[in-house]
């Protein structure tokens, strides 16, 4: 298989899986939905945890900032969904490239703690701000225009999960562009040694700062679409809790590939849907029983074991 | 003309221990100087505040001339100071091709590019083929470098700083690790390095010293206690009481 075949095989994926996933599950599709945006949300994180080795437990200050910018905007501004989004994409690139000045200085523990700390204060900021963010009620009665002015939003969420999926779809090609350029073999480099590049002329603290930065822009986006199509944002989007939740989802999908991110949220969102169905009280259990079992037999993620499995189903030896 | 890489009064001292102790040195091109001295000596220390690691307590460190010794690792790599590690520093992930193309990225300061375009593509595969025929490596370009002898891997680690084409280099004991069946693999690619380059290198094998080095900078706590030609050094029966007559235990 060439480069070229490999390269339109992957693009061909999220398109495809989208299909079957509206076929099988036709009257799901606001759940769906919810799963593509969740994806896209874990897709941002993998990049930094991931690919710059950073682990955070405050990517939901990035994706809340999106959500609320985008709410905002929808009440106060103008209800266009695609300028919402790139609103959503802006307030997670700001707060991400603010915070990443003071972060992306520490290291470990610190930078784990001080990212708890910003999501907090955050979270604080905006419970406090009744007047403008609704508090612990949030912001609901959100009614967006029809996309691109054509489509309306319908309320089996039909245009929102054809919504979210082809902003996924178009993010993770851009992705797939970046982690391959200059810019992301370097980002993976600084991962493995930052003080090497340090001593090859590399400027770490600023490739640090672009890939949060970045990152952040996704999460926001993430955060848009989720407004826009669930219509209501409340402050669990800016929780710690709800970090550690997309935390879980890359290490079940293995961090530090797309793929991982993407069948992560699929595989977690999958779960809980089902779990909770079956007991609503003890379905966190499941997760955490097959989170274990993951973390023990499958050290790579879900997409990891897969690989493994297709590479020895080939006789190739693992790459 | 002034020399490639200078210090003056290089002093480094940790809490009371003087690691470094008023060091002049003066690395010209086409120089090939070797560092040596016993355990502790300060030869690593000394080369961490030349490359910038470390920061001195007092003294100054100039490249071609201009003061950089408060400037950090990487504004000196810029300058043409590059130095490779003593226990090997690879990216661990990466295949042979791609860490030499992660130095090649910098030195073409491409770090934050987002697209490689082919006039950056062309520069930035010139730099690694060449290094891959430099240490002699093509056929090892898609191999993950964990996967290598250990030998193999401080080739990488010297073609690392070889893809940077600098001025001075301090190679932090080139062939530390490296067992003496393939420590001639390293030794014929500094033997193939650039005349013009100014090359600076701890070691501890007194035979590759001698057949490398045209001066000898011997350390002892900290401070520089001789220097000389290599047959000078070798007839200072000083060095040989303090470092020589040690060595040969």
């Amino acid at each position: 298989m060439t480069n070229l075949h490999r390269s339109i095989g992957a693009a061909a994926v999220i398109p495809l899986a989208a299909v079957a996933l509206a076929l099988i599950f036709p009257n799901q599709q606001a759940f769906l939905a919810q799963i593509a945006i969740t994806a896209l949300v874990v897709l941002s994180l993998d990049l930094v945890v991931g690919f710059a080795g950073l682990a955070t437990l405050g990517h939901a200050a990035m994706y809340g900032a999106g959500a609320y910018g985008a709410a905002l905007y929808a009440l106060h501004v103008w209800a266009e969904p695609l300028t919402g989004l790139i609103v959503g994409g802006l307030a997670g690139a700001t707060i991400a490239f603010l915070s990443a000045l003071m972060l992306m200085r520490s290291h470990g523990l610190t930078f784990l703690m001080m990212t708890v700390a910003i999501t907090q204060i955050l979270y604080e900021i905006v419970n406090k701000s009744r007047a403008v963010t609704g508090g612990d009620d949030g912001l609901y009665g959100i009614v967006m225009k029809p996309l691109l002015g054509v489509f309306e939003f319908d309320f089996y969420g039909r245009l929102a999960f054809w919504y979210a999926a082809v902003v996924l779809w178009l993010v993770f090609l851009l992705l797939r562009h970046i982690v391959a350029s200059p810019f992301g073999l370097t980002v993976r480099a600084v991962r493995d040694d930052g003080d090497r590049v340090a001593t090859l002329g590399g400027n770490i603290f600023g490739h640090r700062v672009a890939l949060y930065t970045l990152s952040g822009a996704i999460a926001g986006l993430a955060g848009a679409l989720s407004a826009q199509t669930v219509q209501v944002v409340g402050l669990h989007s800016l929780s710690v809790t709800f970090s550690a939740d997309i935390l879980v989802m890359l290490v079940m999908g293995g961090a530090g590939r797309l793929w991982g991110g993407l069948l992560g949220a699929l595989v977690f969102m999958m779960i809980h849907h089902y779990a909770a169905e079956i007991d609503p009280v003890r379905w966190m259990l499941f997760v955490g029983a097959i989170l274990v079992a993951i973390v023990l037999f499958l050290p790579k993620g879900l997409f990891g074991g897969l690989e493994a499995l297709v590479n020895r189903l080939r006789g190739r030896a693992p790459a | 003309m002034s020399a490639l890489l200078e210090t003056r009064s290089l002093s480094k001292s940790f809490g009371g221990l003087n690691v470094t102790n008023n060091v002049d040195l003066a690395i010209s091109s086409g120089d090939r100087v070797a560092l040596i001295g016993p355990n502790g000596a300060g030869k690593t220390t000394l080369v961490n505040l030349m490359s910038g690691a470390l920061p001195v307590s007092s003294g100054e460190v100039l490249i071609g001339g201009d003061t950089v010794t408060h400037m950090s690792q990487q504004d000196r790599a810029h300058r043409g100071l590059i130095r490779t590690f003593q226990i090997t520093r690879l990216f661990e992930s990466m295949t042979v091709a791609d860490i030499l193309r992660v130095a090649a990225v910098q030195k073409h300061k491409a770090g934050l590019k987002l697209r490689w375009g082919r006039a950056r593509t062309d520069l930035v595969e010139r730099d690694v083929e060449r290094v891959l025929a430099d240490i002699k490596m093509q056929d090892r370009r898609d191999s993950p470098v964990t996967l290598l002898a250990y030998g193999e891997q401080r080739l990488v680690e010297l073609g690392v700083a070889l893809v940077m084409q600098p001025r001075v280099l301090l190679l932090d004991e080139p062939a530390a690790g490296v067992p003496q069946s393939e420590s001639h693999i390293i030794m014929d690619a500094i033997e193939r390095l650039p005349s013009d380059l100014g090359v600076v290198f701890i070691e501890h094998d007194m035979d590759l010293v001698f057949r490398f080095a045209e001066r000898i900078v011997v350390l002892v706590n900290g401070g520089v206690f001789a220097t000389g030609t290599t047959d000078e050094i070798a007839a200072n029966d000083d060095v040989r009481a303090i470092y020589l007559g040690e060595a040969d235990e």
